[in-house]
């Protein structure tokens, strides 16, 4: 029965975490529109950041309440999962061609943060300094890539702003999203890591683990679900620009807007395996962009099954 | 605001009403049953305790019934009153010597005659009380504090061949009550068990407290005593369902026994605050599990206002195309519903419009 109930607090934590999501970037949205505020700054603050916050949360929330090994096994984790999962999963649909523009240039800066995040995991804690550092690169990629360096994948936040229908427009209805979201967020990532939690303890693994997989996993559902559902109308080649976006917010954003808030440990276990697979994932992905190869079904197969062993071998 | 969005915060707003009502429900039924199992608790620690002081003090009092056995010493008591014989007297000594040296709770041993004038003592407690004449049965004279802890006095008449010759008294160690009280099995960080006793118009304590209050030396005035050490002497072994203030002024529930024999009062007691904490925990549960299930609700809303909207957004790309010249579309007219009947009543009036260009145009 406690399993079930963890069980039930970790998915209903993903619930409120993706509503909560929705609703902070409708709100917001919708009062940039409503203020005329330029599609640049929405898409640097609104678009960009809002579409992180469940993880943002959970990482930071688990940070705070004294599980650092979830806030770092989630950064790990679902950059691992993006790879192998998120892009294995829809190829098996239809197959995706690397060779849009700017896409080398951002799958390399993946691996060079991904790489400067190992180094940090070498010399823990990841402390207010690293923090700092991270936050930095962030916006400076991103005003960079606003002025059409195309550093960072974004969500076009024309294209966001014109979806119109869902759209607060309402002074009150506007609030009441930002409120709601604002809400619902921390509401969803205190119910995902108390469920982490009691779920490592029920099954006698450690929080990080929890963090590696089900809580990695439960962040990068809605990156799965945009990267399947693009793959049904054979628009695969989305998954590789989501991929390598979020890859690189979860590192300079989730770990460092979390590591400003508190400083975090590195469980050790990282750095005998998880931290070397996500590099590898991150490296293999480089490698086939810049080779501008295209990713079919039997490499799919070949990332599916790397992912489930991963996680066969983690367990 | 779109249909989806307001139909999800809808069914969550209404689970969440309709959860925390039952939530409050549960809570205080539950912290009800939390605090009755507490109450039964604490009543069978103080039964327990109660039966493990009775059980020590009976072992007194068999101690004392076999010294006044001992046949030799009878006879050596009875035949010293009679004659006086010195050597008599050594054999009391040296008996009641050996007797102490042997049995590690007696703490003094003195033997009267009849009116309660001392012949002969071994020991070395320092406890002092006013005589008290033997009779024919085991009296208990008290319980005393010293240096060395609690100790208990009782005396008892030495009868042979049916006849009253004499009188043991007996000063016997009670450190006993410290094991007992000692053992804070079942109560927590802030439970403790004491014992307390009546002398005069103070209510003492014979154990050490669990927790130390400045200028607090463990007795009370009776009449402005604090509840807990009252509560054993004016309602004898009731669990009060009420919360009682203790000693240090905390919040406690608390169950009593009263020892008939010794005049001893037994308190177990437990604070509420840390009794608090397991409904805390529970309130808490509550509260995840209703929000967690409320996700079902947001899911819920979110597929039926999608299943209710996307007619209504059909029609609307209809107009939208109609709008941008398309000609000749027509809405798509499923089930009875109000929806199919505003996209009948729209297919109508196309129609009407159509028929009326038409014949404008002829």
């Amino acid at each position: 029965m406690p399993e079930f109930l963890d069980f039930l607090k970790v998915f209903g934590g993903f619930v409120y975490l993706l509503m909560g999501g929705e609703l902070l970037v409708r709100g917001a949205l919708g009062l940039s529109k409503e203020r005329n505020i330029s599609p640049v700054v929405v898409g640097m603050t609104v678009v960009a950041m809002g579409t992180s916050a469940p993880e943002l949360m959970v990482s930071t929330f688990s940070a705070l309440s004294g599980y650092p090994g979830i806030a770092i096994g989630n950064v790990i984790g679902s950059n691992i999962a993006n790879v192998l999962l998120v892009i294995g999963l829809p190829v098996m649909i239809y197959p995706i061609s690397c060779g849009q523009d700017g896409l080398s240039r951002q799958t390399s800066l993946m691996v060079a943060v991904s790489l400067m995040f190992v180094v940090m995991c070498v010399f823990e804690p990841i402390t207010f300094p690293e923090g700092v550092l991270l936050v930095t690169l962030l916006v400076i990629f991103l005003i960079m890539a606003t002025r059409g360096a195309e550093l960072i994948p974004m969500d076009d936040p024309e294209e966001e702003m014109d979806r119109g229908l869902g759209l607060p427009t309402y002074p009150s209805t506007i609030t009441l999203f930002i409120v709601l979201g604002v809400i619902a967020l921390p509401l969803g990532a205190n119910l995902v890591v108390e469920g982490g939690v009691g779920l490592a303890s029920s099954w006698g693994v450690s929080e990080a683990v929890i963090g590696l997989s089900i809580i990695a996993l439960g962040t990068s559902l809605p990156e799965l679900s945009t990267t399947v559902i693009a793959a049904l109308h054979k628009s695969s080649d989305v998954a590789i620009g989501n991929v390598v976006g979020s890859n690189i917010f979860n590192i300079l954003a989730i770990l460092g807007i979390t590591s400003l808030l508190t400083d975090i440990p590195v469980d050790p276990s990282f750095l005998r395996f998880d931290l070397w697979i996500m590099l590898s994932c991150a490296i293999l992905l480089w490698v086939i962009v810049i080779t501008k190869g295209t990713i079919g079904r039997l490499t799919g197969g070949f990332f599916l099954a790397g992912y489930f062993s991963y996680l066969a071998i983690i367990f | 605001m779109d249909i989806r969005t307001r139909l999800s915060l809808t069914l969550v707003f209404v689970s969440l009403l309709s959860m925390m009502l039952l939530g409050t429900f549960a809570y205080y039924t539950s912290s009800n049953l939390l605090q009755e199992i507490s109450l039964r608790q604490l009543d069978a620690l103080a039964e327990s305790k109660r039966r493990d002081l009775n059980k020590s003090y009976e072992g007194l009092e068999a101690n004392l019934g076999l010294v006044r056995e001992i046949k030799p010493l009878s006879y050596a008591i009875r035949d010293y009153l009679e004659n006086g014989d010195p050597q008599k007297l050594r054999t009391i000594e040296d008996t009641i010597e050996g007797i102490t040296v042997a049995v590690k709770e007696i703490d003094k041993l003195t033997i009267f005659n009849v009116e309660g004038k001392e012949i002969a003592s071994f020991g070395r407690s320092t406890v002092t009380h006013p005589k008290v004449p033997v009779d024919g049965g085991v009296t208990y004279l008290g319980t005393f504090l010293s240096q060395e802890g609690p100790r208990v006095v009782m005396n008892a008449g030495v009868h042979l061949d049916g006849e009253l010759v004499g009188g043991i008294e007996l000063i016997m160690d009670a450190s006993y009550v410290l094991d007992v009280t000692d053992d804070y099995t079942g109560l927590g960080e802030s439970g403790e068990a004491f014992v307390v006793m009546s002398v005069g118009e103070k209510l003492v304590v014979l154990n050490p407290l669990r927790h130390e209050v400045e200028g607090f030396f463990g007795e009370q005035v009776r009449e402005f005593a604090s509840s807990d050490f009252k509560a054993v002497f004016s309602s004898v072994e009731v669990v009060p369902t009420e919360a009682q203030k203790d000693y240090r002024g905390e919040w406690v529930w608390l169950a009593t026994r009263y020892l008939e024999k010794t005049g001893w009062g037994v308190v177990v007691k437990v604070d509420v605050s840390e009794e608090g904490k397991r409904a805390l925990v529970l309130r808490e549960s509550l509260f995840d599990i209703a929000v967690a299930l409320s996700a079902f609700a947001i899911i819920g809303g979110a597929f039926l206002g999608f299943y209710l909207a996307k007619p209504i957004q059909g029609l609307a790309v209809m107009v939208e195309r109609m709008r941008h010249g398309e000609g000749g579309l027509r809405a798509e007219i499923k089930g009875d519903d109000e929806i199919a009947y505003l996209a009948k009543s729209l297919n109508e009036f196309l129609d009407h419009v159509e028929k009326e260009q038409r014949d404008k145009n002829a």
